[in-house]
């Protein structure tokens, strides 16, 4: 176990020494996964799908704060649906701004959960969002969560549904209308969405309570919790609606290792030297529990030092051991002398 | 010589004031019910630009019905039924709000109080430095 928590804290203190270049790097590799993703799902627009414009976005991306982030994925997947169909470009720019004003507009902070639906969608792995999310954020990450999934199976109705709004020279209404009707139609009865929905909201709430309660390995019992949950709320769901909740166990269960993983470089603490305190002030009367962290690098024992060192480090001892004596002899020598 | 309690102090200060400094320092600077009625205010332009662009969406969709209702000049009823479900959008996301910005400004506050004490920690390390 010492030598996982060494490991734990020197691989921390390299990516600290590191931070801005982790970042930096980080976010550009996560930007080229979202926009392969947009490329390889509705990649209609040739130019925007070249290898030197997805490094280019990735690159700005992993370069500007969070929010921007959304605003440039918004405009890529915008353009994608405008090159394939424009009324259907339209109303896909209408429907983002619907789900950022009245959805993400309180949520904003959760940027990374909205684009890492969509891209683990492509592995059927969505169900690992909301296990992590729970510990890791608040409950509101239960909105970016389904905003994302509800958009990718949205441009999937609205691919679906393209050719019946005519061809670029001609534009058929009637044609356009069904097209809508058939999109909204299709994607607002998805029943997908509404599983994953309720799986995602009960599995963020029993993540995040059951992680706050006091008591001893919380947050690995919170993670645990919210993936049982969110298998036994996925398999109920499904079984009411009448689908297939097969991907939900994979995810929950990857979720769990993965939040386990993240949670450990997060915080660990020594549960065997937990202490009860109990004091007060004018105001209130206090029961506090401390659980210390895991001694660090600078405070654990060195490793065995050689002879050579043990030699070296004994003379400097004796070293200063004589030198503090002497020092004692002075004081000593100079209050009898002032006495 | 280096104080290393006042480094301590101000490389917490630092993090705190490159993460939530900003937002919270910027809500300080309203009373709460000041804060809480101008993000409500935001609220309520993003509900009625949003209700727009549904009303938008709903009569590309149902354009013909639309069409119809207007030829028979009975457009009435439908504009009310849109209105009393704009006015429940909106008394939902002002009560939400209500509690939201509340609960943030109070959090930002808290938060605050914390960061004050970090400053008057490092300015004590720092008379102690002086002396």
């Amino acid at each position: 176990m010492t030598q996982l928590l060494m490991l734990r804290e020197r691989g921390i203190r390299f990516i600290k020494e590191y931070e801005t270049w982790f970042t930096i790097g980080g976010k550009f590799v996560g930007m080229m996964f979202v926009f392969t993703c947009i490329n390889n799902n509705i990649g209609y627009f040739p130019a925007l799908c070249s290898m030197p414009v997805t490094l280019l976005l990735a690159m700005v991306c992993s370069i500007i704060p969070s929010g921007f982030i959304v605003f440039i994925t918004g405009a890529v997947t915008a353009a994608q649906m405008m090159k394939l169909s424009m009324p259907i470009g339209i109303v896909t720019v209408m429907v983002m701004l619907i789900i950022y004003l009245l959805f993400l507009k309180f949520s904003s902070r959760f940027t990374l959960v909205l684009l890492a639906v969509p891209v683990l969608m492509q592995w059927h792995l969505q169900f690992m969002v909301p296990v992590i999310a729970g510990i890791i954020f608040t409950p509101y990450a239960f909105i970016p969560a389904v905003a994302g999934m509800f958009i990718v199976k949205f441009l999937g109705c609205c691919t679906a549904a393209a050719s019946l709004t005519g061809t670029s020279g001609s534009i058929n209404y009637e044609g356009i209308i069904t097209a809508l009707n058939t999109i909204f139609s299709q994607s607002l009865a998805d029943k997908d969405v509404w599983m994953f929905a309720v799986a995602a909201a009960v599995a963020i709430a029993v993540g995040y309570f059951v992680s706050r309660i006091s008591f001893d390995y919380s947050w690995y019992i919170g993670l645990a919790a919210a993936a049982a949950a969110e298998i036994v709320t996925a398999f109920l769901a499904a079984q009411y609606l009448g689908v297939s909740s097969v991907y939900a166990v994979p995810g929950a269960v990857l979720g769990l290792i993965v939040g386990a993983v993240i949670q450990f470089f997060r915080c660990v603490v020594d549960y065997s030297r937990k202490e009860y305190l109990q004091f007060e002030d004018e105001d209130y009367y206090y029961y506090v529990k401390a659980i210390p962290k895991y001694l660090t690098l600078s405070t654990l024992p060195d490793p065995e030092p050689s002879d050579g060192k043990k030699h070296s480090v004994i003379q400097e001892a004796g070293k200063a051991a004589g030198s503090a004596r002497d020092n004692m002899k002075k004081i000593v020598n100079n209050r009898k002398d002032s006495e | 010589m280096l104080n290393a309690n006042k480094i301590r102090w101000m490389t917490r200060a630092s993090i705190y004031e490159k993460e939530e400094g900003t937002t919270d320092l910027s809500r300080n600077s309203y009373y709460a019910s000041d804060y809480v009625r101008y993000c409500l205010l935001k609220n309520f332009i993003s509900v009625t630009v949003a209700a727009f662009l549904i009303l938008a969406i709903y009569c590309l969709c149902r354009v013909e019905y639309v069409m119809t209702l207007a030829a028979e000049m009975n457009l009435g009823p439908f504009f009310r039924q849109i209105a009393f479900i704009y006015a429940i959008a909106i008394i939902i996301y002002t009560a939400a709000g209500i509690v939201l910005y509340t609960w943030q400004y109070h959090s930002s506050r808290k938060r605050l109080k914390t960061y004050y004490r970090m400053l008057k920690m490092i300015e004590r390390y720092g008379q102690e430095d002086g002396q």
